[in-house]
Protein backbone atom coordinates (compact mmCIF):
# COMPACT_ATOMS: atom_id res chain seq x y z
CA UNK A 1 0.00 0.00 0.00
CA UNK A 2 2.30 2.44 -0.80
CA UNK A 3 0.48 5.24 -2.16
CA UNK A 4 1.81 8.31 -0.18
CA UNK A 5 2.91 10.62 -2.94
CA UNK A 6 -0.99 10.42 -3.83
CA UNK A 7 -1.84 12.27 -0.04
CA UNK A 8 1.45 14.19 -0.38
CA UNK A 9 0.82 15.35 -3.88
CA UNK A 10 -0.34 18.78 -2.63
CA UNK A 11 0.14 17.32 1.82
CA UNK A 12 2.05 20.15 2.36
CA UNK A 13 0.96 22.96 0.81
CA UNK A 14 -2.49 21.28 2.78
CA UNK A 15 -0.50 21.68 6.04
CA UNK A 16 0.40 25.03 5.93
CA UNK A 17 -3.79 26.14 4.81
CA UNK A 18 -4.20 24.26 7.84
CA UNK A 19 -1.94 25.40 10.56
CA UNK A 20 -3.05 28.88 9.28
CA UNK A 21 -6.67 27.67 9.98
CA UNK A 22 -5.92 26.65 13.21
CA UNK A 23 -4.09 30.22 14.05
CA UNK A 24 -7.51 31.53 12.98
CA UNK A 25 -9.47 29.50 14.90
CA UNK A 26 -7.72 29.17 18.12
CA UNK A 27 -6.66 33.19 19.15
CA UNK A 28 -8.20 35.43 20.61
CA UNK A 29 -9.67 38.13 18.56
CA UNK A 30 -6.62 40.85 18.19
CA UNK A 31 -3.92 38.39 17.08
CA UNK A 32 -6.05 36.56 14.02
CA UNK A 33 -4.71 36.12 10.66
CA UNK A 34 -7.79 35.39 9.06
CA UNK A 35 -11.46 35.09 11.24
CA UNK A 36 -13.03 32.13 12.37
CA UNK A 37 -15.45 31.48 9.57
CA UNK A 38 -12.96 32.16 6.87
CA UNK A 39 -10.81 30.02 8.53
CA UNK A 40 -13.40 26.74 8.56
CA UNK A 41 -14.20 27.51 4.85
CA UNK A 42 -10.41 26.99 4.33
CA UNK A 43 -10.54 24.21 6.05
CA UNK A 44 -13.12 22.25 3.81
CA UNK A 45 -11.43 24.21 0.65
CA UNK A 46 -8.15 21.98 1.85
CA UNK A 47 -10.33 18.76 2.35
CA UNK A 48 -11.64 19.21 -0.71
CA UNK A 49 -8.75 19.50 -2.58
CA UNK A 50 -7.07 16.80 -0.88
CA UNK A 51 -9.66 14.17 -1.80
CA UNK A 52 -9.46 16.21 -5.52
CA UNK A 53 -5.87 15.47 -5.82
CA UNK A 54 -6.53 11.69 -4.64
CA UNK A 55 -9.11 10.62 -6.88
CA UNK A 56 -7.04 12.69 -9.76
CA UNK A 57 -4.19 10.87 -8.97
CA UNK A 58 -5.68 7.51 -8.92
CA UNK A 59 -7.22 7.80 -12.72
CA UNK A 60 -9.98 5.52 -13.29
CA UNK A 61 -9.63 2.84 -10.72
CA UNK A 62 -12.55 3.12 -7.96
CA UNK A 63 -12.99 6.54 -8.42
CA UNK A 64 -16.38 6.38 -9.35
CA UNK A 65 -17.30 3.97 -6.05
CA UNK A 66 -15.07 6.81 -3.93
CA UNK A 67 -17.12 9.47 -4.70
CA UNK A 68 -20.37 7.81 -4.66
CA UNK A 69 -19.75 6.97 -0.71
CA UNK A 70 -18.10 10.23 -0.51
CA UNK A 71 -21.50 11.64 -1.60
CA UNK A 72 -23.43 9.45 0.77
CA UNK A 73 -21.15 10.38 3.62
CA UNK A 74 -21.95 13.99 3.15
CA UNK A 75 -25.48 13.14 2.50
CA UNK A 76 -25.94 11.56 5.97
CA UNK A 77 -24.05 14.14 8.31
CA UNK A 78 -27.31 16.73 8.79
CA UNK A 79 -28.61 13.68 10.13
CA UNK A 80 -26.03 13.54 13.38
CA UNK A 81 -25.45 17.18 13.45
CA UNK A 82 -29.02 18.33 13.43
CA UNK A 83 -30.29 20.88 16.34
CA UNK A 84 -33.15 20.85 18.46
CA UNK A 85 -35.61 23.14 17.65
CA UNK A 86 -36.09 24.44 21.40
CA UNK A 87 -33.53 25.18 22.53
CA UNK A 88 -31.50 26.90 25.53
CA UNK A 89 -28.19 27.60 26.37
CA UNK A 90 -27.53 23.45 27.74
CA UNK A 91 -29.74 22.10 25.07
CA UNK A 92 -26.76 23.41 22.55
CA UNK A 93 -24.40 22.11 24.39
CA UNK A 94 -26.11 19.08 24.59
CA UNK A 95 -26.51 18.90 20.98
CA UNK A 96 -22.80 19.31 20.41
CA UNK A 97 -22.11 16.80 22.57
CA UNK A 98 -24.61 13.87 20.90
CA UNK A 99 -22.69 15.53 17.14
CA UNK A 100 -19.35 14.74 18.47
CA UNK A 101 -20.60 11.40 19.74
CA UNK A 102 -21.82 10.25 16.63
CA UNK A 103 -18.44 11.93 14.98
CA UNK A 104 -16.69 9.08 17.31
CA UNK A 105 -19.12 6.53 16.23
CA UNK A 106 -18.00 6.90 12.86
CA UNK A 107 -14.54 7.91 13.32
CA UNK A 108 -14.39 4.45 15.15
CA UNK A 109 -15.70 2.28 12.14
CA UNK A 110 -13.68 3.75 9.80
CA UNK A 111 -10.20 2.99 11.87
CA UNK A 112 -11.55 -0.48 12.36
CA UNK A 113 -12.08 -1.24 8.53
CA UNK A 114 -8.85 0.79 7.57
CA UNK A 115 -6.97 -1.99 10.23
CA UNK A 116 -8.36 -4.62 8.68
CA UNK A 117 -7.95 -3.72 5.38
CA UNK A 118 -4.66 -3.15 6.52
CA UNK A 119 -4.42 -6.95 7.76
CA UNK A 120 -6.03 -8.64 5.07
CA UNK A 121 -4.17 -6.47 2.32
CA UNK A 122 -1.16 -6.91 3.41
CA UNK A 123 0.46 -10.45 3.43
CA UNK A 124 0.29 -10.60 6.98
CA UNK A 125 1.88 -13.59 7.72
CA UNK A 126 5.28 -12.19 6.31
CA UNK A 127 8.11 -10.90 8.76
CA UNK A 128 6.23 -7.52 8.08
CA UNK A 129 5.40 -7.22 12.30
CA UNK A 130 5.31 -2.99 12.15
CA UNK A 131 2.39 -3.31 9.77
CA UNK A 132 0.44 -6.54 11.59
CA UNK A 133 1.22 -3.97 14.89
CA UNK A 134 -0.35 -1.02 13.41
CA UNK A 135 -3.10 -2.90 12.30
CA UNK A 136 -4.03 -4.59 15.34
CA UNK A 137 -3.63 -1.22 17.16
CA UNK A 138 -5.68 0.55 14.70
CA UNK A 139 -8.50 -2.43 15.14
CA UNK A 140 -8.36 -2.37 19.02
CA UNK A 141 -8.41 1.66 18.75
CA UNK A 142 -11.77 1.83 16.09
CA UNK A 143 -13.33 -0.77 18.04
CA UNK A 144 -12.82 0.89 21.77
CA UNK A 145 -13.51 4.55 20.17
CA UNK A 146 -16.89 3.22 18.32
CA UNK A 147 -18.12 1.27 21.40
CA UNK A 148 -17.37 4.48 23.63
CA UNK A 149 -18.88 6.90 20.97
CA UNK A 150 -22.13 4.88 21.05
CA UNK A 151 -22.52 4.32 24.79
CA UNK A 152 -22.06 8.26 25.31
CA UNK A 153 -24.75 8.61 22.76
CA UNK A 154 -27.08 6.16 23.98
CA UNK A 155 -26.34 7.70 27.28
CA UNK A 156 -26.63 11.95 26.03
CA UNK A 157 -30.13 10.68 24.14
CA UNK A 158 -31.93 8.95 28.44
CA UNK A 159 -31.84 5.61 26.17
CA UNK A 160 -29.33 4.07 28.95
CA UNK A 161 -29.79 4.33 32.98
CA UNK A 162 -27.30 6.46 34.66
CA UNK A 163 -25.15 5.29 36.33
CA UNK A 164 -22.85 6.27 39.29
CA UNK A 165 -18.76 4.87 38.64
CA UNK A 166 -17.52 2.67 40.88
CA UNK A 167 -13.95 1.65 42.35
CA UNK A 168 -14.67 -1.66 40.78
CA UNK A 169 -15.83 -0.57 37.71
CA UNK A 170 -12.56 1.33 37.00
CA UNK A 171 -10.54 -2.03 38.16
CA UNK A 172 -12.37 -4.66 35.64
CA UNK A 173 -11.66 -1.92 33.40
CA UNK A 174 -8.22 -1.94 33.67
CA UNK A 175 -8.13 -5.52 33.72
CA UNK A 176 -10.18 -5.62 30.24
CA UNK A 177 -7.48 -3.12 28.86
CA UNK A 178 -4.88 -4.93 29.88
CA UNK A 179 -6.36 -8.61 28.79
CA UNK A 180 -7.08 -6.97 25.62
CA UNK A 181 -3.70 -5.70 25.20
CA UNK A 182 -2.13 -8.68 25.98
CA UNK A 183 -4.20 -10.83 23.28
CA UNK A 184 -3.26 -7.89 20.76
CA UNK A 185 0.21 -8.46 21.43
CA UNK A 186 -0.43 -12.48 20.91
CA UNK A 187 -1.60 -11.65 17.68
CA UNK A 188 0.92 -10.14 16.16
CA UNK A 189 3.61 -12.39 17.27
CA UNK A 190 1.87 -15.50 16.29
CA UNK A 191 -0.30 -14.65 13.45
CA UNK A 192 -1.02 -18.02 12.64
CA UNK A 193 -3.42 -18.15 15.21
CA UNK A 194 -4.25 -14.71 14.88
CA UNK A 195 -7.81 -14.61 13.70
CA UNK A 196 -9.28 -16.44 17.02
CA UNK A 197 -6.98 -13.55 18.86
CA UNK A 198 -8.48 -10.30 17.26
CA UNK A 199 -12.31 -11.65 17.72
CA UNK A 200 -11.17 -11.80 21.18
CA UNK A 201 -9.59 -8.84 21.37
CA UNK A 202 -12.34 -6.98 19.67
CA UNK A 203 -15.05 -8.36 22.00
CA UNK A 204 -13.06 -6.93 25.01
CA UNK A 205 -12.67 -3.89 23.26
CA UNK A 206 -16.25 -3.74 22.57
CA UNK A 207 -16.89 -4.11 26.69
CA UNK A 208 -13.98 -1.56 27.53
CA UNK A 209 -15.97 0.96 25.56
CA UNK A 210 -19.28 0.43 27.13
CA UNK A 211 -17.80 0.34 30.45
CA UNK A 212 -15.25 3.39 30.08
CA UNK A 213 -18.75 5.48 28.78
CA UNK A 214 -20.94 3.68 31.77
CA UNK A 215 -18.40 4.43 34.71
CA UNK A 216 -18.15 7.61 34.17
CA UNK A 217 -20.83 10.62 35.13
CA UNK A 218 -22.53 12.02 32.12
CA UNK A 219 -20.76 15.62 33.13
CA UNK A 220 -17.43 14.35 32.08
CA UNK A 221 -18.46 12.58 28.71
CA UNK A 222 -16.18 15.38 26.94
CA UNK A 223 -13.69 13.77 28.96
CA UNK A 224 -14.46 10.68 27.15
CA UNK A 225 -14.50 12.43 23.63
CA UNK A 226 -11.40 14.30 24.23
CA UNK A 227 -9.66 10.51 25.50
CA UNK A 228 -11.05 8.64 22.04
CA UNK A 229 -9.96 11.95 19.42
CA UNK A 230 -6.62 11.69 21.10
CA UNK A 231 -6.78 7.82 20.42
CA UNK A 232 -8.29 8.81 16.69
CA UNK A 233 -5.21 11.05 15.67
CA UNK A 234 -2.66 8.00 17.26
CA UNK A 235 -4.58 6.14 14.65
CA UNK A 236 -4.25 8.14 11.39
CA UNK A 237 -0.83 9.02 12.30
CA UNK A 238 -0.40 4.99 12.31
CA UNK A 239 -2.37 4.98 9.08
CA UNK A 240 0.14 7.46 7.55
CA UNK A 241 3.13 4.90 8.69
CA UNK A 242 1.45 2.52 6.60
CA UNK A 243 0.36 4.65 4.17
CA UNK A 244 3.96 6.26 3.34
CA UNK A 245 2.49 9.46 4.15
CA UNK A 246 4.12 12.49 5.66
CA UNK A 247 0.84 14.25 5.75
CA UNK A 248 -1.15 11.94 7.60
CA UNK A 249 1.42 11.65 10.08
CA UNK A 250 1.27 15.29 10.82
CA UNK A 251 -2.28 15.59 11.09
CA UNK A 252 -2.12 12.85 13.27
CA UNK A 253 0.11 13.85 15.16
CA UNK A 254 -1.67 17.55 15.33
CA UNK A 255 -4.80 15.82 16.84
CA UNK A 256 -2.86 14.06 19.38
CA UNK A 257 -1.43 16.89 20.45
CA UNK A 258 -5.04 19.27 20.36
CA UNK A 259 -6.45 15.91 22.74
CA UNK A 260 -3.57 16.29 25.46
CA UNK A 261 -3.62 19.86 25.40
CA UNK A 262 -7.50 19.93 25.91
CA UNK A 263 -6.67 17.19 28.59
CA UNK A 264 -3.73 18.90 30.04
CA UNK A 265 -5.80 22.10 30.12
CA UNK A 266 -9.34 20.70 31.67
CA UNK A 267 -6.87 19.33 34.76
CA UNK A 268 -5.32 22.55 35.31
CA UNK A 269 -8.52 25.17 35.21
CA UNK A 270 -9.83 22.45 37.60
CA UNK A 271 -6.57 22.36 39.70
CA UNK A 272 -7.11 26.09 39.75
CA UNK A 273 -10.93 26.53 40.75
CA UNK A 274 -9.99 24.08 43.54
CA UNK A 275 -6.51 25.61 44.15
CA UNK A 276 -9.38 29.67 44.80
CA UNK A 277 -11.02 28.77 47.92
CA UNK A 278 -7.68 27.41 49.69
CA UNK A 279 -6.04 30.86 48.70
CA UNK A 280 -8.70 32.78 50.03
CA UNK A 281 -9.12 30.89 53.27
CA UNK B 1 8.84 4.37 5.36
CA UNK B 2 11.76 4.46 7.40
CA UNK B 3 10.53 4.27 11.21
CA UNK B 4 13.15 7.44 12.51
CA UNK B 5 11.83 9.88 9.08
CA UNK B 6 7.81 8.95 11.19
CA UNK B 7 9.16 9.06 14.73
CA UNK B 8 10.50 12.75 13.67
CA UNK B 9 7.50 13.79 12.04
CA UNK B 10 5.18 12.75 15.04
CA UNK B 11 7.67 14.39 17.69
CA UNK B 12 7.79 17.75 15.10
CA UNK B 13 4.00 17.74 14.63
CA UNK B 14 3.30 16.74 18.16
CA UNK B 15 5.31 19.17 19.32
CA UNK B 16 4.15 21.99 17.47
CA UNK B 17 0.71 21.48 18.51
CA UNK B 18 1.18 21.70 21.78
CA UNK B 19 3.11 24.57 21.46
CA UNK B 20 0.16 26.24 19.32
CA UNK B 21 -2.51 25.09 21.06
CA UNK B 22 -1.17 26.10 24.66
CA UNK B 23 -0.97 30.11 22.99
CA UNK B 24 -4.64 29.20 22.34
CA UNK B 25 -7.69 31.40 23.65
CA UNK B 26 -8.35 29.13 27.20
CA UNK B 27 -11.83 30.45 27.23
CA UNK B 28 -12.81 28.39 24.65
CA UNK B 29 -11.54 25.23 26.22
CA UNK B 30 -15.05 23.24 23.39
CA UNK B 31 -13.83 24.54 20.30
CA UNK B 32 -10.25 22.82 20.97
CA UNK B 33 -12.32 19.45 20.58
CA UNK B 34 -14.10 20.82 18.06
CA UNK B 35 -10.89 21.65 15.96
CA UNK B 36 -9.26 17.90 16.66
CA UNK B 37 -12.64 16.26 15.52
CA UNK B 38 -12.34 18.28 12.50
CA UNK B 39 -8.73 17.41 12.13
CA UNK B 40 -9.80 14.08 12.37
CA UNK B 41 -12.31 14.38 9.69
CA UNK B 42 -8.93 14.03 7.75
CA UNK B 43 -9.12 10.18 8.17
CA UNK B 44 -11.26 10.44 4.64
CA UNK B 45 -8.49 11.12 2.96
CA UNK B 46 -6.39 8.13 3.88
CA UNK B 47 -9.54 6.26 3.53
CA UNK B 48 -10.22 7.21 -0.25
CA UNK B 49 -6.71 6.18 -0.75
CA UNK B 50 -6.83 2.62 0.67
CA UNK B 51 -10.49 2.16 -1.65
CA UNK B 52 -8.80 3.53 -5.24
CA UNK B 53 -5.72 1.15 -4.11
CA UNK B 54 -7.60 -1.74 -3.43
CA UNK B 55 -7.10 -4.86 -5.22
CA UNK B 56 -10.06 -7.16 -3.72
CA UNK B 57 -13.34 -7.24 -3.89
CA UNK B 58 -13.84 -7.51 0.14
CA UNK B 59 -11.07 -4.75 0.57
CA UNK B 60 -13.41 -2.46 -1.83
CA UNK B 61 -16.29 -3.24 0.21
CA UNK B 62 -14.42 -2.54 3.24
CA UNK B 63 -12.49 0.73 2.40
CA UNK B 64 -15.68 1.89 0.31
CA UNK B 65 -17.80 1.90 4.02
CA UNK B 66 -14.60 3.30 5.66
CA UNK B 67 -15.21 6.22 3.50
CA UNK B 68 -18.95 6.23 4.22
CA UNK B 69 -18.55 6.27 7.66
CA UNK B 70 -15.35 9.00 7.76
CA UNK B 71 -16.97 11.12 5.33
CA UNK B 72 -20.08 11.38 7.35
CA UNK B 73 -17.72 11.98 10.11
CA UNK B 74 -16.18 14.70 8.44
CA UNK B 75 -18.76 16.69 7.51
CA UNK B 76 -20.73 16.81 11.00
CA UNK B 77 -17.61 17.91 12.50
CA UNK B 78 -17.59 20.84 9.79
CA UNK B 79 -21.06 21.52 10.59
CA UNK B 80 -20.27 21.13 14.00
CA UNK B 81 -17.87 23.89 14.38
CA UNK B 82 -19.50 26.31 11.56
CA UNK B 83 -22.60 25.93 14.45
CA UNK B 84 -19.97 26.78 17.36
CA UNK B 85 -18.85 29.59 15.31
CA UNK B 86 -22.39 31.05 14.49
CA UNK B 87 -23.61 30.81 17.94
CA UNK B 88 -20.50 32.52 19.15
CA UNK B 89 -20.84 35.14 17.43
CA UNK B 90 -24.52 35.63 17.44
CA UNK B 91 -24.77 36.39 21.20
CA UNK B 92 -22.64 39.21 21.17
CA UNK B 93 -24.33 40.89 18.08
CA UNK B 94 -27.43 40.65 20.33
CA UNK B 95 -25.60 41.54 23.32
CA UNK B 96 -24.37 44.93 21.61
CA UNK B 97 -27.67 45.12 20.12
CA UNK B 98 -29.31 45.34 23.65
CA UNK B 99 -26.60 47.52 25.13
CA UNK B 100 -26.89 50.11 22.31
CA UNK B 101 -30.90 50.10 22.98
CA UNK B 102 -30.90 50.61 26.82
CA UNK B 103 -28.22 53.46 26.25
CA UNK B 104 -29.90 56.64 26.76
Amino acid sequence: MNFGLQIDLIGWFALVTILVSLHGLSRGSSYRLIGPRRAVVLLAITLVAMLAAVLWAAGDNNTLLAAIMILLGVAAAPFSARRPRTLPQRAEQDSILNGLSLITIGSGLAVTLLGLTGWFETNYRMDNWDLRLIAVVSVFIGVWTFASGLMLWLRLNAYLPESAPTQMQQRVGFAVLAIALGLGLLAVLFPSHARLLMIAMVLLALELGALSAFGIVITRATRVLGRHLGLLGAAIAMLGYVQESLFLLAIGSLIMAGAIQYLYLRRTIKTRASDAPRDQS
Amino acid sequence: MDPVVALYTVLLATVLGLSGFARSDTRRRGRGLLLASVLAGFIVVAAVSALVTATTIPGMIVTALAVLFSAQAATTAFALLWREIRTETRPHGAASKADTEDAP
